[in-house]
């Protein structure tokens, strides 16, 4: 080890070795530092200041590029330098600036004049493997397309979705920004993946719709038919999933990640829809019907679970006639009539009240 | 004193640098995961309108891309990149202040850096006078002393990779750096000693 005796204040903040150490990057086992300082403890005012001017010094990381635009700019100059002709792609004035600076550069460089020029055609498109495909909605309508496994994807306005050329081999794998609905080609040996930011989405063969806007605070994910499973992406500890960032979706259910405080939580789409055969505006009537027959039928119509107290409400009746009100329109009328409430928890309905 | 080894990174670099030139796909893809994020960090040091350090950056990639073959070995990744694309700012700045008013922009490129000290020196109890007094030393430094500290310390580099980028002899970069260490240390610790007794 170098012997750091006669060193100044000057000399200790240009030593990578005591600028790791000031900084907090050396491993912890490493405690070299900590001994000279007990060995030659005369030098802990000097030590003390090296160590703030290195830390006064560190420059402040910029937070102006988002990992999104970082992405999207990786992204742009793949697109532009895999094709032949690119400006034949990309009619743009940008292309035309690029071309332009592209232009002076070359004809600044004497040793590219004679023969360089016309070489860029020759560009060939190489490794495809690497290559990935884009879907971009900048419409105002959605767009439909399928994918190779057949899944179908509703993109909606505004939205992006990416995938490898790998896609459909071993994993299904895409890449969503905005909204889109998801109706998954069955296989269970290849789960299907959407990845959104922190927020992954898997599923084997189902539908359900993911809304992760840039602009929204949070992600959404809102199932259809099947089973869903939603979780979120950590980076750094990829094996061990813990229990409590793993949700199950079934049927009108929705996930919802708010992008702030990372937090998921399940609750229910916003407008359930019937998960029998049956149309949606069909009419339901109840006559003087006991209200757990009610709430059991209702269970039965959304697939969604409803929670009451029997003991409570086995005295409550209704009368009711419903044919387009929605689920939770329904939920109101009777909680009114019995005197009660309703809330969504955890995925479920939770009916409170004291009963008639 | 400080410790010049070799840089491990660079042999892989010469591997990806040769990759990258005969073309393969990957190769430039793994300079672009590698280097872009980088360059708009430093681009943005300069010139803060991020739409043009991304065209810039945009340009540097989509020019070297195309004119791969031609591009010489390096010893260096990192500093070759950084040095094209301070070349091609400063170029590409100069045009713009031919085309535009006078006025927009008047000074001369800049070089723009945060220094981290407000979450260190709070939390030793400093006060706020004291650390504004300490910001001022900090923004005294030139802004080729600011950018030879931000490739130094911030990006790592030797001195004989930031004298090539900053288009100075090696030298002139020790100076610099000595400088700057020298000038704030001398005038800040006379202020902040009562605080600095304690060892945490």
């Amino acid at each position: 080890m170098k012997n750091y005796n006669n060193c100044s204040v000057e000399d200790l903040v240009l030593d990578a070795y005591f600028r790791k150490w000031s900084l907090g990057e050396l491993p912890t086992k490493d405690t070299f530092w900590e001994k000279w300082l007990e060995e030659y403890p005369e030098k802990t005012q000097l030590i003390e200041d090296a160590k703030s001017l290195v830390i006064a010094l560190k420059v402040k990381n910029t937070d102006m590029f988002s990992d999104e635009e970082i992405n999207d700019g990786i992204q742009n100059i793949l697109v532009e330098t895999q094709h032949k002709y690119p400006g034949l792609k990309i009619i743009s004035f940008k292309w035309l600036r690029i071309a332009a600076s592209i232009a002076i550069i070359f004809g600044l460089s004497w040793w590219m004049t004679s023969k360089n020029v016309l070489n860029i055609t020759n560009i060939d498109t190489i490794s495809s493997i690497e290559q990935k495909a884009t879907h971009t909605n900048h419409g105002k309508q959605s767009i439909i397309f399928e994918l190779a496994d057949g899944s179908k994807i509703t993109l909606e306005p505004q939205s992006e979705l990416r995938y490898g050329n790998e896609f459909g081999k071993e994993k299904r794998e895409v890449f969503l920004t905005g909204g889109a609905f998801f109706d998954v080609a069955k296989d269970t040996q290849r789960p299907f993946l959407v990845y959104t930011g922190k927020l992954v989405t898997k599923v084997v063969g189902t539908s359900f719709r993911i809304q992760a806007y840039e602009k929204d605070n949070d992600i959404s994910v809102a199932v259809r038919s099947g089973k869903v499973t939603v979780y979120r992406q950590d980076r750094k500890s990829k094996n061990s999933k813990s229990l409590s960032t793993e949700i199950v979706l079934i049927p009108n259910q929705k996930a919802v990640f708010e992008k702030e405080q990372e937090l998921l939580v399940k609750t229910l789409v916003d407008k359930p829809i019937r998960l029998d055969t049956i149309p949606e505006n069909a009419s339901l009537v109840f006559s003087e019907t006991k209200v757990s027959d009610i709430f059991s039928r209702l269970e039965g119509i959304y697939g969604v679970k409803i929670g009451f107290d029997k003991n409570v409400f086995n005295k409550c009746t209704v009368t009711a006639s419903f044919q387009t009100e929605t689920l939770y329109e329904k939920l109101a009328l009777i909680c009114e009539i019995i005197q009660a409430k309703y809330e969504i928890v955890d995925g479920e309905i939770m009916i409170y009240g004291k009963g008639c | 004193m400080v410790n010049q080894k070799v840089n491990s990174n660079n042999v892989d670099d010469a591997l990806l640098w040769q990759a990258f030139k005969r073309g393969e796909r990957s190769a430039f893809e793994t300079l672009l995961q590698q280097y872009y994020p980088m360059l708009l960090n430093y681009g943005v040091r300069f010139y803060r309108d991020k739409e043009f350090v991304k065209d810039s950056v945009h340009d540097l990639f989509v020019e070297i891309w195309n004119r791969r073959e031609h591009l010489s070995d390096v010893v260096s990744v990192k500093s070759y990149l950084l040095q094209a694309l301070r070349k091609n700012i400063i170029r590409e700045s100069g045009r713009l202040k031919w085309f535009r008013e006078a006025d927009e922009i008047s000074e001369k490129l800049n070089f723009d850096v945060e220094f981290n000290i407000e979450t260190h020196f709070i939390s030793r109890e400093i006060e706020t006078e004291t650390l504004q007094k300490l910001q001022m030393e900090l923004d005294k430094l030139t802004k080729r002393q600011r950018e030879a500290i931000f490739l130094r310390f911030t990006q790592d580099l030797p001195y004989e990779e930031i004298a090539s980028i900053m288009a100075i002899n090696y030298r002139s970069v020790i100076n610099l750096i000595h400088e700057a260490i020298k000038s704030i240390r001398q005038n800040w610790f006379l202020l902040l000693l009562p605080s600095f007794l304690y060892f945490s």
